[in-house]
């Protein structure tokens, strides 16, 4: 006994509904696609109001905010572009790790200038991606699953590096580099964050691999059947995002001064977070990466705000999850639109 | 081939005469891989750490490390089995245990008043994950991320506000007597995990609704055709995971009288969300994806985990080397299901 047949199967045609051209639907839609600009500005105007005599509006505090934003930054090109091509890249905290112990080592205990070490790290980091790539791509686990699994082990490898001990960065070289050396008053941190932004911007718009990247993670069989190799085009991406996670990392321990071993990544949520809320499909295929630039503004105001004003971990903690979920649900309108426009 | 075959993994390997003797030892071993990985194991921590290991100290220390997780795993089982991939099992079990710890502390609340509110509101964050699954569309493996995100954030919230240093300070004398009293020389625990598993066990192969989750977790698509009520079978599991989540992190709390957003038995050495419920049921044949697998191996899963933890605490391992193995442990549980998923696609 069959419990359908075929015919019944061929979903129908709907009738569209009266409310589909509705101007209070189309309001909603244009309110959703700028939220996050104007949920930004809402968001400065409040702190401005509140921590009036935090110093929120000088110029240290926006240089601040722009080298908390490079960290992000860095972590979310590197997620965005793997999460288009259809995966998510959850090795972050273990990547990050590795490339801070290296940097350390190499930095610290070999006396490796600035330039080569920062060469080195970001060698090893595009060896790592290629490694998480051996699990999804040649043995076809689901990203998701694969990248935190992966995980682990690096951490362990970053824990034999460093005999699991910290390691103080005293050298002032990387420091000098990343955050003194300054062009126009900014940063060089800072500005090699929009660098590797207009790079990937331009790869995901205007090259053969951004349009195979898409059409990977938009629907992997149809790009294979076209000629797409959509292996290594995951590959690449893999690659890339273990790049700009040690950049991340890198700059972070330059920060703070210290080898991290589980410090540099904010944990799922906090990477996930503004990715999501910026657009990107969870699904793959589907979102631009300019998004990201007011994401990620919105994401470093919001938590350079909380920590000028002193908030608990509990409330930042907190605030990580209700973004994430925020996010989600954003995002799910999104597509619930999308659907409808159809 | 029979209606049974592909849905039991006992039976997959058998259907196809085609295949010749290196394809028949191959699942055979995948199949009863577990028990000879779990034998070797124990040889190999009785040569290393010697008298150190073979003492029956250690072996209750092992099953009571087990037992905890084990009342949570038959169930974790169940909802990958039903194809839900759950990452929110330590977070919900967290902030279960930091809720308890804070009204018994904070508000001076009975201990079971306490457990019922604690028990509620983990449930209502497995609603919350069914929720995001069936209404917003989006697979297991995210939305429960959603979940836990909000759920570590309470804890969070909780530990600042009732606790020193991010742990909460939890006494109930009642829940310990689950680790004091020891009939036939084992804790109550180990009872209550056995009680789990018959649960489990007469759920998924003696019931209606167990043979629903196969069929859900093989293909949703055809098991929604031929009427099975897919959403509610979700509802259903989130909210069974999360109680018995809820009640086992609430048992390790009591004994470890401490409470906090990262104290769940289920952690791994290597973190970052893996539990160790996911690496037991994969070692032990339950498929990443759903559908096929059978509860009571993962029991043996479990209990290689627990040989692995107190075995490299008792040799003293140093903790990059307790790291390192569990990483390779994670990625060795993946490689088991990835050969699984080719071998049956041959």
């Amino acid at each position: 006994m069959f419990p359908s047949s075929a015919i019944e199967s061929v979903p129908k045609a709907r009738k569209a509904a009266w409310w589909i051209n509705s101007p209070l639907l189309r309001m909603l839609e244009v309110l959703l696609s700028n939220s996050l600009l104007m949920a930004t500005i809402v968001l400065v105007v409040i702190y401005s109001i509140i921590a009036r005599h935090l110093n929120f509006f000088t110029f240290e505090n926006l240089v601040n905010i722009l080298i908390s934003a490079t960290v992000g930054g860095f972590l979310t090109w590197g997620l965005a572009v793997t999460m288009l091509a259809g995966n998510i890249d959850f090795s972050t905290q273990g990547v990050s790790a590795v490339a801070s112990i290296m940097m350390g080592v190499l930095f610290m205990q070999l006396g490796w200038g600035a330039l080569p070490t920062l060469v080195a790290v970001v060698l090893a980091s595009a060896i790592l991606g290629l490694l998480t790539s051996l699990l999804v791509v040649n043995l076809k686990i689901p990203g998701l699953v694969a990248t935190i699994a992966v995980n682990g082990s690096y951490v362990a490898t970053a824990m034999f590096l460093c005999n699991n001990y910290q390691i103080n960065i005293r050298r002032p070289d990387l420091e000098n580099l990343f955050f003194k050396f300054r062009i126009l008053n900014i940063p060089f941190s800072v500005w090699l964050m929009f660098a590797f932004f207009g790079f990937a911007w331009v790869v995901l718009n205007h090259t053969k691999l951004g349009a195979h990247i898409y059409a990977a993670g938009a629907n992997p069989i149809a790009a294979r059947l076209n000629g797409v190799r959509v292996d290594w085009v995951i590959r690449i991406t893999l690659v890339w995002s273990a790049v700009c996670v040690a950049l991340a990392a890198m700059i972070q321990t330059a920060r703070s001064g210290i080898t991290l071993l589980f410090g540099s990544s904010g944990g799922l949520y906090a990477d996930l977070g503004p990715v999501v809320l910026g657009g990107i499909s969870l699904f793959g295929g589907r979102g631009r990466l300019e998004n990201m630039l007011v994401a990620i503004a919105f994401t470093s105001v919001l938590y350079n705000g909380l920590y000028l004003m002193n908030a608990s971990t509990g409330t930042i903690r907190m605030t990580y999850g209700l973004v994430f979920l925020i996010a989600i649900l954003m995002s799910a309108a999104r597509e619930w639109f999308a659907k409808l426009r159809a | 081939m029979s209606a049974v075959s592909g849905i039991r993994l006992r039976d997959s390997g058998q259907s196809s005469a085609r295949h010749g003797a290196g394809y028949k030892t191959a699942w055979f071993f995948l199949n009863n891989g577990i028990f000879v990985a779990l034998v070797i194991e124990l040889l190999v921590f009785c040569l290393i750490g010697k008298e150190k290991f073979y003492s029956p100290a250690v072996l209750a220390i092992i099953l009571q490390n087990a037992s905890v997780v084990g009342i949570i795993m038959p169930f974790y089982t169940a909802a990958l089995i039903s194809g839900i991939l759950d990452w929110s099992t330590t977070a919900v079990g967290a902030l279960a245990g930091t809720l308890f710890a804070a009204l018994i502390t904070g508000y001076g609340w009975s201990w079971w008043l306490a457990l019922i509110a604690a028990m509620g509101l983990a449930i209502s964050v497995g609603i919350l994950n069914s929720w995001v699954v069936i209404r917003l569309k989006i697979p297991p493996i995210v939305a429960t991320l959603v979940g836990s995100g909000v759920a570590v954030g309470v804890a969070y919230l909780l530990a600042d506000r009732f606790g020193q240093a991010m742990q909460v300070k939890v006494v109930a004398p009642v829940l310990r007597q689950l680790w004091t009293v020891k009939p036939l020389g084992v804790p109550l625990t180990v009872y209550l995990m056995l009680v789990s598993y018959v649960f489990v066990y007469i759920l998924l192969n003696h019931t209606r609704l167990g043979a629903h989750l196969y069929a859900v977790g093989a293909n949703p698509e055809a098991a929604r055709r031929s009427g099975i009520n897919i959403d509610r079978l979700i509802v259903f599991m989130f909210t069974l995971l999360a109680t018995s989540t809820a009640l086992a992190n609430i048992i390790y709390n009591a004994r470890i009288m401490n409470a906090g957003p990262y104290l769940s038995p289920a952690t791994t050495a290597s973190g970052a969300g893996i539990s160790v419920t996911l690496v037991g049921a994969l070692f032990a044949g339950i498929g990443l994806f759903g559908g096929i697998g059978r509860v009571e191996f993962t029991l043996v899963g479990l209990l290689f985990f627990s040989v692995l933890t107190v075995g490299m605490g008792v040799v003293g391992f140093p903790a990059q080397f307790r790291v390192a193995v569990d990483g390779i442990a994670i990625i060795l549980a993946l490689l088991l299901d990835s050969f699984r998923r080719y071998l049956s696609t041959r």
